[in-house]
């Protein structure tokens, strides 16, 4: 682990190294957070998987009550949210940062509109009286996308203070460390959804 | 940004987005069994499993930007996508 050291700069004009040489993107603290945010949601899915082996006809004909769509849609709007992420980060290290406020927003959109379709959603449910106490598959489906929400929102809020750090005139090494934290950060919100839409909406 | 865009969509990172995003219609076909010939339940769930992991080590590697991280760090996270994925699928298949 000696090698995960915080990486210093990112700004090439601020960093003369090499780009080949293996760095860490943003903090070293919060890649402690993902991998830890990962060995969680790992044990949820373990959980959620074996729980399904005892009932599998239960959890399948709820899943029927799912519209896919809805995951899907979100999957898309997650996944081009992290690109506008990707892209404005790339921005920022390429003499380019005028247009980081923008695509950073352009994230937040995405942020958002994964949020109202989630609402929809609920909402959709709860009007035709699916709540978590229905069954196991929706106990775990509430509280699984509920605890993903929590990650949304916090995600949501990185971003407009990524939005407002890349809208500064000038940008230090730790702006830059700061935003590369960020996306980090957005990216499990992404990484996680991935692997939900798929046991929740898919695996029958 | 009109001017910006074209070095943009040259990036790796788009590529990678728009695997991820067929890869996501794909899974969803599978899932759903509409339009593709897969009938077996269990080969389209080992499926959809194999693709949500794929697209996992893609958002790490292209995303999170783990190709240019230090060794140890990758190893960490890919061994980490590894292990749960061999646990969700061998819970599917056994449990």
């Amino acid at each position: 682990m000696s090698e995960l050291a915080t990486s210093p700069v990112t700004t090439p004009a601020l960093d003369p190294r090499p780009a080949a040489r293996p760095r860490i993107p943003g903090e070293t603290g919060i890649w402690v957070f993902v991998l830890g945010d990962m060995v969680m949601f790992g044990a949820f899915f373990g959980i959620f998987v074996e729980a399904r082996s005892h009932n599998v006809a239960l959890f399948n004909a709820s899943q029927q009550q799912l519209l896919v769509a809805f995951g899907a849609v979100n999957t898309c709007l997650l996944l081009t949210g992290s690109l506008f992420v990707v892209w404005g980060v790339h921005a920022i290290r390429h003499g380019a940062a005028r247009f980081a406020p923008g695509l950073f927003g352009a994230a937040f959109v995405c942020a958002t509109l994964f949020g109202i379709d989630k609402v929809i959603e609920y909402a959709e449910k709860l009007s035709v009286g699916i709540t978590p106490a229905t069954n196991p598959f929706f106990t775990y489906f509430f509280m699984f996308t509920g605890v993903h929400a929590m990650h949304l929102i916090i995600g949501m809020v990185v971003l407009a203070r990524m939005r407002r750090i890349a809208g500064q005139p000038a940008l230090d090494a730790s702006n830059v460390r700061a935003i590369e934290s960020g996306a980090t950060y957005w990216h499990l919100v992404d990484l996680l959804w991935v692997v939900l839409f798929a046991l929740l909406y898919l695996l029958n | 940004m009109i001017t910006y865009l074209p070095v943009l969509l040259r990036q790796r990172s788009t590529a990678a987005w728009a695997v991820l995003m067929l890869a996501t219609v794909i899974s969803w076909a599978l899932g759903t069994r509409h339009g593709l010939v897969v009938h077996d339940a269990k080969v389209a769930a080992i499926g959809v499993l194999t693709i949500a992991f794929a697209k996992v080590y893609l958002v790490g590697r292209h995303f999170m930007e783990l190709r240019e991280a230090p060794r140890s760090l990758v190893l960490w996270f890919n061994g980490l996508v590894a292990s749960t994925f061999a646990i969700v699928v061998g819970l599917y298949l056994w449990a």
